[in-house]
C-alpha cells in the first residue's frame, strides 16, 4: 500500500525522524523528512508528495499553522502526530484542514494502519455513486471530483469529497456515524464523532446555503446524517 | 498683666469718653429722646467691636451719665421715674445681649478658621500617605506625620492582625485613641487633636491602612498565580519531555517487532535511537526529581536573605564537576544588595543559565559569572563564547520545550533549563534575557533588590 509513495515528515525532534525514515523506507516508501514548517511548504513547491504527517509542537509557524498552509495549497491527505491527545487538540487540528490525528507515542503497526487508511481514502470509489448530482444550487460532478456551488467551483479536500460522495451513494436515507466513518477512515475508527462535527461541518460551510439551516446535510440526532437529495 | 492694663485703659477712655459726650450734649441742651438713642447707637457699636465687659462698663457709665444729666432730677443719680428705670435696664440689657450676640459671632468665625487649618493638615497628611505601598511602610507613615502635621509628641500604633506594635515619638503623659477601624487601634500622646479631627483622622488612617493591605494581598495573589503558571509550565514540559523519547522508542521497537524483513542497516539505526532515546529518559528522570525540589520549594518558597556571592559560589561548586576543564571567571563587586526570596530557586536558576552556558559554547573557553547594581536591581550576567542567538530565538528559547535550531540536533538537553530559569526569575519580580556581546552571548537576570547595602554586613 504504501510501497513507492512518497511521505512527507514533518517533524523537530531528530530521533523520531531517524526512526521513521528508517521504518517507513523498510516498507518501501520514499521518506522526505524536514525540521519546520517552512521548509515542508518550500519543499512541497518543488516535489510531489503523497501523505504529510506533520507534528503540532515545532519552533517557528507550528503544527496547526503549517496544517492551514498546506491545505491551502494542496490536496493531500496530512496526519497530525501530537503528544497531545485531548479533543480540544483534535478537533483543532481536523478544522486546521488535516485528515487525522495520531498521538504520541504510536506504535508503528498503528501509524501505518493511519497512512495506509488515508491513502486508501484519496482513491475511494464506489460503484453505487451516481457520475453526476445536480440539485438547485448545487453540481457535482464526481468523475472529475468538481464541485460547483450556485455557479462558482468549490474546492474540496479529499476528505470532504469522501464523506460527500458516501453520503450521497446513500441519499435520503440516515448514515450513522460509525458506518460513515468506517467507510471514510478504516475500520480501526468509530468512535471519533468529532472527526464527523468538524469535517460536516465544513462541507456544511463550503456546499450549503449562506445563514439558511442545512438543506443537503441533515443531522439525523444520535445517529447521523443524511443527505436530503429531490428524487428525479 | 499688660492685657489687664490695656483692657482698663480701653473701659476708662470710653467711660470718659462717654460721660463727656453725655455732658456736652446736655449743655447743648439736646433733646433726651435723641441723646438715648445716641448712646444706644455707642453703646451697640462698643458691644459689637469691644468685649463684653467693654460693653457692660460703658452701658453703666452711659445710663449713669444720661440719669444725671437728662433725667428729671437733674445732676443726680437717682432713678426715681419709670422712665429712668427703663433707661437704665434697656441700656444694660443691649449691651449684654450685643456684647454676647457679637462675641459669639467672632467665636464663629475662629472655629471656622481653625477647621479650615486642620482641614488642611488632614489633607497634608493624606497626601503625604497616598503612596504607600505595603502594610509596614503605611504604618510607619502615618505614625511620623501624624506627629509632625498635628504637633503630638507621640503615637503608636498596633495592627491587630499581625498583633504588631509601631511607635514614635515620645510615649509619656496622657494619650488618647483614635479609631481607625477594627484592623488597628491608634494612640497619640501629646495635646489632643479636636474630636472632628480625631474622627476624620481616624477615618483617612483606617482607609490607608486598608488600601495598603489590599495592594499587599493583590501582590500575594499575582505572586500565586505566576506559581500556579511555573507549576504547569513545569508539568508540560516533563509530559512533553518524557513522550518525546518514548515516542521514539515505542515507534522503532514497534518496527522491530512488525517487520521481520528489516535490512541490517534500518536495524541498527533503530536499535541505536532506543538505546540514545532511554539515556535521554534517565537524564530526564534525573531533572524530574530535582524539578520536585524546585516545585517543593516553590509552594514554600522561603524568604531569605540571600547574598550573591553565595549563591554564585554555590552554583560553581555544583557546575566544576561536570564542566572540566572549563575556566569559571567570577566578577562580583564587594558592595552589592543582597537578594530577598528563596535561595534554593536562586541556584536553580542560576545553575540552569551556566548549564547552558557551558553545553552551547565552544570547548575550552571560559564561562564568566558576574554581577553588578543598576538602578536598584542586581544584575547577574553569565556570559559563554558560543555562537550568537538569533534575533528571532531571543525570545523563545526562553519558552516551555524550545531548543534552538542549530544546536537541536547536537546539544543533549530537555529544552527545559531557560524557561526553568525565566520562571524562578519571574516569580521573584525579576526578568531574564540574552544579549549579543563581542565574545558571544550573554544571559542576563535582573533581580529586586531585597535588603540594601546599609541594613545588610
Amino acid at each position: 500500500m504504501i510501497e513507492n509513495r512518497t511521505i512527507l515528515l514533518i517533524d523537530d525532534e531528530p530521533q523520531i525522524r531517524r526512526v521513521l525514515r528508517a521504518s517507513l523506507t523498510s516498507h518501501g516508501a520514499s521518506v522526505l523528512d524536514v525540521q519546520n514548517g517552512e521548509e515542508a511548504l518550500a519543499l512541497l513547491r518543488n516535489q510531489t508528495v503523497d501523505l504529510v504527517l506533520l507534528d503540532m509542537n515545532m519552533p517557528g509557524m507550528g503544527g496547526l499553522e503549517t496544517c492551514r498552509a498546506i491545505r491551502n495549497g494542496w490536496d493531500i491527505p496530512i496526519i497530525i502526530v501530537s503528544v497531545r491527545e485531548s479533543d480540544k487538540d483534535k478537533v483543532e487540528a481536523l478544522d486546521a484542514g488535516a485528515d487525522d490525528f495520531v498521538s504520541k507515542p504510536f506504535s508503528f503497526d498503528e501509524l501505518m494502519a493511519r497512512i495506509r487508511a488515508a491513502l486508501r481514502r484519496s482513491g475511494f470509489a464506489s460503484d453505487t455513486t451516481p457520475k453526476k448530482v445536480s440539485a438547485p444550487g448545487l453540481e457535482i460532478d464526481f468523475e472529475q471530483r468538481r464541485v460547483v456551488v450556485s455557479g462558482k467551483p468549490v474546492r474540496l479536500t479529499p476528505t470532504e469529497f469522501d464523506i460527500l460522495r458516501y453520503l450521497i451513494a446513500n441519499a435520503n436515507k440516515p448514515v450513522p456515524h460509525r458506518r460513515l466513518l468506517q467507510a471514510i477512515w478504516g475500520p480501526e475508527y468509530g468512535e471519533q464523532i468529532e472527526y464527523l462535527r468538524v469535517f460536516i461541518n465544513q462541507l456544511r460551510k463550503k456546499i450549503e446555503p449562506a445563514g439558511a439551516r442545512p438543506v443537503f446535510i441533515t443531522t439525523e440526532p444520535r445517529i447521523g446524517y443524511r443527505f436530503v437529495l429531490a428524487e428525479g | 498683666m499688660k492685657q489687664v492694663y490695656w483692657r482698663a485703659c480701653r473701659i476708662a477712655a470710653a467711660a470718659a469718653l462717654t460721660w463727656i459726650t453725655t455732658a456736652l450734649s446736655s449743655g447743648f441742651g439736646l433733646n433726651r429722646t435723641i441723646m438715648s438713642m445716641a448712646l444706644l447707637v455707642e453703646i451697640l457699636a462698643v458691644a459689637t467691636l469691644g468685649d463684653w465687659l467693654l460693653s457692660v462698663a460703658t452701658s453703666t457709665v452711659a445710663s449713669l451719665a444720661f440719669s444725671w444729666y437728662f433725667i428729671e432730677a437733674i445732676d443726680s443719680f437717682r432713678i426715681t421715674t419709670l422712665e429712668g428705670a427703663v433707661t437704665f435696664s434697656a441700656m444694660v440689657i443691649t449691651a449684654l445681649t450685643v456684647s454676647q450676640l457679637a462675641l459669639r459671632a467672632r467665636r464663629r468665625a475662629d472655629e471656622a478658621i481653625q477647621r479650615r487649618a486642620e482641614m488642611e493638615q488632614l489633607q497634608r497628611f493624606g497626601s503625604a500617605l497616598m503612596m504607600t505601598v505595603t502594610l509596614g511602610d503605611a504604618a510607619e507613615r502615618v505614625l511620623e506625620n501624624i506627629i509632625s502635621l498635628f504637633g503630638l509628641k507621640g503615637a503608636a500604633l498596633r495592627l491587630r492582625d499581625t498583633d504588631k506594635e509601631l511607635a514614635r515619638g515620645s510615649l509619656s503623659g496622657e494619650c488618647s485613641y483614635i479609631d481607625v477601624g477594627n484592623a488597628a487601634e491608634l494612640r497619640v500622646y501629646g495635646e489632643s487633636p479636636s474630636a472632628e479631627v480625631k474622627s476624620a483622622l481616624g477615618q483617612l488612617v483606617g482607609l490607608i491602612l486598608d488600601r495598603a493591605r489590599s495592594l499587599e494581598e493583590a501582590t500575594g495573589k499575582e505572586a500565586a498565580r505566576r506559581g500556579d503558571h511555573l507549576r504547569s509550565t513545569i508539568l508540560n514540559a516533563l509530559a512533553h519531555n518524557f513522550k518525546t523519547p518514548l515516542t521514539s522508542i515505542k515507534a522503532a521497537a514497534s518496527t522491530l517487532r512488525v517487520s521481520p524483513d528489516l535490512s541490517s542497516v534500518a536495524n541498527a539505526e533503530l536499535v541505536l535511537v532506543i538505546d540514545e532515546e532511554a539515556d535521554r529518559l534517565d537524564l530526564l528522570i534525573r531533572e524530574s526529581l530535582d524539578l520536585a525540589r524546585i516545585e517543593d520549594h516553590r509552594l514554600n518558597p522561603r524568604r531569605e536573605t540571600c547574598s550573591v556571592p553565595d549563591i554564585v559560589n554555590a552554583v560553581a561548586e555544583r557546575v566544576e564537576r561536570h564542566i572540566r576543564g572549563r575556566e569559571l571567571d567570577i566578577t562580583i563587586p564587594a558592595e552589592l544588595p543582597a537578594l530577598l526570596g528563596d535561595r534554593f530557586l536562586f541556584e536553580q536558576m542560576l545553575m540552569q543559565v551556566v548549564d547552558n552556558a557551558w553545553k552551547y559554547s565552544r570547548p575550552g573557553t571560559p564561562i564568566g559569572i558576574s554581577a553588578a547594581q543598576a538602578n536598584g536591581r542586581v544584575i547577574l550576567t553569565v556570559r559563554n563564547e558560543g555562537s550568537q542567538v538569533p534575533d528571532d530565538e531571543r525570545e523563545r528559547i526562553f519558552g516551555k520545550f524550545y531548543r534552538g535550531t542549530v544546536s537541536r540536533s547536537r546539544v543533549e538537553g530537555t529544552g527545559l533549563g531557560l524557561a526553568i530559569a525565566k520562571a524562578i526569575a519571574e516569580a521573584h519580580g525579576g526578568a531574564v534575557w540574552v544579549d549579543s556581546e563581542l565574545s558571544g552571548p550573554a544571559f542576563r537576570f535582573s533581580l529586586p533588590v531585597g535588603v540594601t547595602t546599609g541594613n545588610d554586613g
